[in-house]
């Protein structure tokens, strides 16, 4: 009942989202496990199943308000906005596989034949990926950077 | 297209063979094809004036009257390509549609460059849709009807990954700070107008597998590379266009096989539900028209935890749910003497454990930090762990959710013969495959009886049904509950009155051993009565049961009781019923009912019924 009965969040989750650059819930500044707040309601999600995201069609990956494209960038290479996919790439990198990690490497357009590599480098520097509960996605995705430019063969996808 | 012209251009030759092989003789013709009424989303079983488009928008038609008149539509589409040849980066489908089937049209229009059509094109990059259906939540009979949207996927995608897929979604568009009940009301009646959404399927999976926890079936459809452009070109059009939604009819599932009706014209899919589009029947509608090609269940995070719950021992089981409360239990001789494989598997779900009790509550810092710990633990594990879900029975190869019953039975020494329709959707004891136990949710539910002598009457008129039986143990500790609103006979003085009521409560339920569900709730009756002394009658009860699942069969026993408030009269049942499946389609159910009746105004009354019922699903 209590679950039927709560209202609201996949919109107030949503809305959050599309908070102004530079707010907590944005991008970068995104802390590692800082999780959702408010409960999803099953009866709305029921009545509407609300088209969540934004409205336009040409797909950006985490339109997440941080810019107006959506897209996010790391040193100029755009790849998929790690801070929404959060805990499921940690929990990827912890496994040493998954489909998190295995998006990441692809929207970085690591090849098939080097994907194993960098699984394998992420998973065995998850101490450095993820030094504490408070690492932000900056830390990570400019540590995922370093680690793969000091890798001969991961560097020629960091640009 | 004359001969010349022919001759220079072969590409436009073949074209015009084909034209001329299913030439309409008149645009009128044209305008009444399946393919242009798809196109503009008419529905091709109207005819005259009651022809309108489901589309809600002006800005989608060229003709003033265009939402009403397809051949106006048709001539001012052409009449567009010819004068503006941008015309054709605004309705790509139209104009694929248009130049294969208007002989001479591609020399009239100008060839255009859709810079940006294109780029979307090459972005999404598709070799095949998937069909996803997000089936019911526990607990949620309100999403029991499911959901559905599309996934287009690249090549290769089994080797890369679906996360970054494109999900299409139709939904209701709500405007930021609507909530309550209020949005879910206007949800049922139209107040929002739908449209159609993109986003990367990771947030579709993160919206249904991990926040609502339900499981997700994806449908990879045989749609051939001239299906899925045609299919494509026509979502271009549909960008930003704002469609009525409604929650029965015209809701995601029946956009979808609109869509699916442009792509493959012929199906007719959308003309299979007049009334209503429930989700899983149009999935089902979907597989009867051998469009789906292979099918591939993805878990959501509860089922996950609870299958690798499911590998503990009672002991490891304690142990993880000690760890997730506690990390220092990692240094303790309990947890240190385990083998590495089954601190692994303790790690493995205290983590889950805590990640999915955690995904709303903001985080406290104390158990964010647990997380993180468990999980740099689990970084350092040595092997790989994988928890081995059984696929259940998909959910399209389920008992279908209409049914039409009949029963034999005696109630007061009396014969009667009892018909039974109802429109949706599954009941506790309904063939379980392709369902969730201790979930029922049936509407509009009507039972007529024939009793001996030739009296019939209205036995019972259920509106709703609503159980949701959701165990409790030492991990999870959900609240069931149940709801009711029906007219029906009860026995009232002396005789069968038919009295209108709402009944409802709250409870708990435990899973004893595998498949075996017991229940009790606190209830609360509403009854208006012309037979009692007050008109509306109130009263508290208790309602108490076991559910049992075979695989064929199901038996559940249960006793009720009600004390009214105002006269003080009570209420007990105790009933019996068990189902046996027949086929996927058929059933058979036998009951047996003993009531007690007792008040001031009357004699005490005891009475049974028993009763054997046949059910057919469709």
């Amino acid at each position: 009942m209590k679950k039927l009965l709560i209202a609201a969040t996949l919109l107030v989750s949503t809305s959050a989202l599309a908070d102004a650059p530079g707010s907590q819930s944005c991008g970068w500044g995104n802390m590692l496990f800082a999780g959702q707040s408010g409960t999803p309601s099953h009866v709305l999600a029921a009545t509407t199943n609300n088209s969540t995201g934004n409205n336009t069609f040409g797909m950006t990956f985490g339109t997440n308000g941080c810019s107006t494209k959506g897209t996010l960038t790391y040193g100029g290479k755009e790849m998929i906005d790690v801070s929404m996919i959060m805990d499921e790439f940690s929990e990827d990198v912890a496994r040493g596989d998954g489909e998190a990690l295995t998006a990441v490497a692809v929207s970085l357009g690591v090849s098939a034949a080097d994907r194993a590599l960098f699984k394998s480098t992420l998973h065995n520097n998850f101490n450095t990926l993820f030094p504490s509960e408070d690492a932000t996605t900056e830390h990570v995705v400019s540590s995922m950077f370093t680690l793969m430019k000091n890798n001969e063969i991961l560097a020629k996808y960091t640009v | 297209m004359n001969f010349k012209a022919s001759l220079l251009l072969p590409l436009f030759f073949l074209l015009a063979v084909k034209a001329n092989a299913q030439q309409p003789n008149n645009i009128s013709q044209l305008a009444q094809t399946e393919q242009w009424q798809a196109l503009l989303h008419i529905n091709t079983q109207t005819e005259g004036s009651d022809i309108e488009s489901y589309v809600d928008d002006a800005s989608f038609f060229l003709a003033n009257d265009g939402a009403t008149n397809p051949i106006n539509e048709l001539l001012a589409t052409i009449s567009a390509l010819k004068n503006q040849s941008e015309t054709q980066c605004k309705f790509p489908a139209r104009t694929l549609f248009l130049l294969e089937n208007i002989q001479g049209l591609a020399q009239e229009v100008k060839p255009f460059v859709c810079q940006e059509y294109l780029d979307w094109r090459k972005k999404l990059n598709t070799t095949s849709v998937v069909l996803v259906f997000a089936s019911a939540q526990l607990n949620s009979p309100s999403s029991m009807y499911g959901h559905t949207f599309f996934r287009f996927d690249p090549e290769n995608v089994e080797q890369n990954s679906t996360y970054l897929s494109y999900a299409l979604n139709f939904g209701a568009t709500v405007p930021a700070g609507d909530g309550g009940f209020l949005y879910a009301a206007r949800g049922l009646t139209g107040g929002y107008p739908g449209k159609f959404a993109a986003n990367p399927y990771f947030e579709k999976i993160k919206e249904y597998n991990r926040l609502e926890n339900r499981d997700l079936w994806e449908y990879k459809l045989n749609l051939k590379p001239d299906e899925i452009d045609a299919m494509l070109a026509h979502i271009w059009e549909l960008q930003g266009i704002s469609f009525e939604y409604y929650f029965f009819d015209e809701n995601c599932s029946f956009r979808l096989l609109e869509l699916l009706d442009v792509a493959r014209p012929g199906l007719y899919l959308a003309n299979n539900f007049p009334v209503t589009a429930m989700p899983l029947d149009t999935v089902r509608v979907v597989q009867e028209a051998d469009l789906i090609a292979d099918t591939h269940y993805r878990p959501s995070i509860l089922t996950e935890l609870k299958a690798q719950l499911a590998m503990l021992s009672d002991d490891e089981n304690a142990l993880a749910l000690a760890l997730s409360k506690d990390i220092e239990l990692l240094n303790k001789d309990e947890f240190i003497s385990l083998t590495i494989k089954q601190q692994q598997l303790i790690v493995d779900s205290a983590y889950r454990y805590l990640r999915y009790q955690n995904t709303f509550n903001g985080r406290a810092k104390a158990t964010t930090r647990r997380s993180f710990l468990l999980l740099r633990r689990l970084s350092e594990n040595p092997s790989k762990l994988t928890i081995t879900i059984e696929q259940p029975v998909r959910p399209d190869l389920g008992h279908k959710t209409s049914m039409l019953g009949v029963s034999f039975g005696q109630n007061l020494d009396q014969g009667f013969v009892e018909f039974k329709y109802r429109g949706s959707y599954h009941d506790l004891l309904d063939p379980i495959g392709g369902y969730y136990q201790g979930m029922s949710l049936n509407m509009v539910n009507v039972m007529i009886r024939a009793y001996q002598g030739g009296k019939v009457k209205l036995e019972k008129a259920e509106l709703l049904d609503i159980v949701s039986l959701s165990a409790r143990n030492n991990y999870f500790s959900p609240w069931s509950w149940k709801a009711n609103i029906s007219v029906e006979q009860q026995w009232t003085v002396d005789k069968e009155v038919l009295v209108t009521q709402g009944s409802g409560g709250g409870g708990v339920s435990y899973q004893v051993i595998d498949n075996t569900h017991v229940f009790g709730f606190v209830t609360g009756r509403l009854e208006f009565n012309r037979k009692l002394n007050s008109f509306a009658a109130v009263a508290p009860g208790v309602h108490v049961g076991l559910l049992h699942y075979w695989p064929k069969s199901t038996l559940m026993i249960e006793a009720e009781h009600y004390q009214f408030l105002f006269d003080q009269s009570q209420r007990s049942r105790f009933s019996l019923q068990h189902s046996m499946q027949l086929s996927n389609k058929d059933s058979l159910r036998i009951s047996a009912d003993f009531h007690r009746v007792e008040g001031k105004d009357h004699a005490r009354n005891s009475f049974q019924e028993f009763k054997v019922e046949y059910r057919h699903y469709f």
